[in-house]
């Protein structure tokens, strides 16, 4: 058979057809059936409403699948930087604050042990900074700045003397900053300025008292060691003695007496109490 | 036969049907129909299954006209690719080759003038037919787009997808292997 010849019964086959009755009632049925079309669906839809010269690739893309996540891609690297700076400015109340918070406890996050002292003064001295500009802008977000500082304040924990006196310097320059703007301020903000430089000074004295415990209790400690040590001193020469002459007179029922007796005059271990270290 | 969008009949009807006309994609609808229709026969070979799978390429094409774009792709070009989709959704979820349907109930005999004895045409038409089941998928794609649909090569390679020197190895080989396949047959289709 030629090629020519299977060609032309291969043609025979354009006489498939569909019934006519399937052709007309298909059509009423399909129109009826076509549901109402939506003209755009998820993220990309949301993309092609609002910068569809860049998702249909009339601009630069030749393809929308590319142009898509080129665009989403670039949304993303210049909305995600700018947002962080933003919120570097921001006041509580605002809603990139919790963008700045969540920024402040991942850099908390990942830094090493020893660094997070000085980061939590930093935090406290960007809280006081937002107070500040709360109480000079006349921010809806004062109050809560104010309490986030407080909130900052109670939660310092520190282990390094250093490090507490870098508190109370902070909290002193803090609480002159809190009464000038106490002064400075309108009314209603007065009160609350002037309760917080109060706050601040009752920090610095409570430190101040802690000290002063700390430091008494080392006092007290050292005296009592000395005494005790004053007192052991001739029980411990008088038992050196005593074995001495009983070594030297070589009897082994007077040096098991002796040890005995030492044995027994030793002196108490010290409570539990006292071997702790005051904070 | 309207071969693209150059049409500027058909590209409005496609224009008003992205913009949700329902008659403009009716009216498209009854342009295209009988060629979908036939190119899932061809493969099918039950025109019940053929009809649904029809009316279902039809309504996917209405649900994603809005992602249509021409661009040097005719709009029937769209339509084969969703009726190749189906047809493998199809085999996917049916897992078999569907059922053979005996060749006097797929072809409308009546719109066959060139048949005197309307027997020896059924009986003629089914053995190319079954020859052409015996394909591959997509050389009997080719064959059918070329010779049933007239489409000229360049036509068939963009609703393929192809280029056009594959359409030509497809088609030269498609014709090869038909050739064999009716030689062994006995040459009961020659006359």
């Amino acid at each position: 058979m030629t090629e020519r010849k299977i060609i032309s019964k291969l043609k025979r086959l354009k006489r498939v057809k569909p019934e006519p009755e399937f052709v007309a009632y298909t059509k009423v049925r399909l129109l009826a059936r076509l549901p109402e079309r939506e003209t755009s669906f998820g993220w990309q839809g949301l993309l092609s409403r609002y910068i569809g010269f860049l998702v249909d690739g009339t601009l630069v893309f030749p393809h929308k699948r590319l142009a898509t996540a080129v665009a989403f891609s670039t949304l993303v690297l210049v909305a995600v930087p700018q947002a962080l700076i933003a919120s570097e400015r921001s006041l509580p109340t605002e809603k990139l604050y919790s963008l700045k918070l969540a920024r402040e406890r991942f850099e908390e996050m990942i830094l090493p042990e020893e660094q997070k002292d000085s980061f939590a003064l930093w935090k406290l001295e960007r809280r006081a900074g937002e107070v500040a500009v709360a109480a000079e802008s006349g921010h809806t977000g004062f109050k809560a700045a104010v309490d986030s500082y407080t909130e900052e304040v109670e939660r310092m924990e520190f282990s390094e003397e250093e490090e507490k006196e870098m508190l109370t310097f902070f909290l002193t320059t803090h609480g002159n900053r809190f009464a000038k703007l106490a002064s400075e301020s309108a009314e209603t903000k007065k009160g609350a300025l002037a309760k917080l430089s109060a706050y601040c000074k009752e920090k610095i004295a409570s430190f101040k008292v802690l000290q002063d415990e700390v430091k008494g209790g080392q006092e007290s400690q050292e005296g009592e060691k000395g005494n005790r040590e004053g007192s052991k001193q001739p029980k411990l020469q008088q038992q050196e003695k005593e074995s001495n002459e009983a070594e030297k007179s070589g009897s082994v029922k007077q040096l098991e007496e002796v040890e005995e007796k030492n044995l027994l005059n030793q002196p108490e271990l010290p409570s539990i109490l006292q071997l702790n270290t005051p904070l | 036969m309207v071969k693209s969008n150059r049409d500027p009949d058909e590209k409005k009807l496609v224009e008003a049907a992205i913009a949700g006309d329902k008659q403009a994609f009716g009216k498209l609808y009854e342009k295209h129909l009988v060629k979908i229709y036939r190119f899932l026969y061809v493969k099918l070979r039950d025109r019940f299954v053929s009809e649904d799978l029809t009316e279902a390429v039809f309504i996917k094409a209405w649900k994603r006209i809005g992602s249509y774009k021409e661009k040097g792709r005719p709009f029937h070009a769209y339509l084969y690719q969703i009726a190749r989709t189906t047809l493998v959704d199809y085999y996917r979820k049916n897992n078999s080759q569907p059922y053979q349907q005996p060749i006097e109930k797929a072809y409308n005999v009546s719109h066959s003038p060139d048949f005197t004895d309307p027997i020896a045409a059924k009986e003629d038409q089914k053995k190319i037919e079954e020859a052409l089941s015996k394909l591959p998928d997509n050389q009997r794609e080719v064959l059918t787009l070329l010779y049933v649909e007239d489409y000229e090569i360049r036509e068939a390679a963009k609703i393929l997808g192809k280029s056009e020197g594959a359409v030509r190895v497809l088609k030269h080989r498609g014709l090869g292997r038909l050739k064999k396949i009716l030689a062994k047959e006995g040459g009961a289709i020659n006359k």
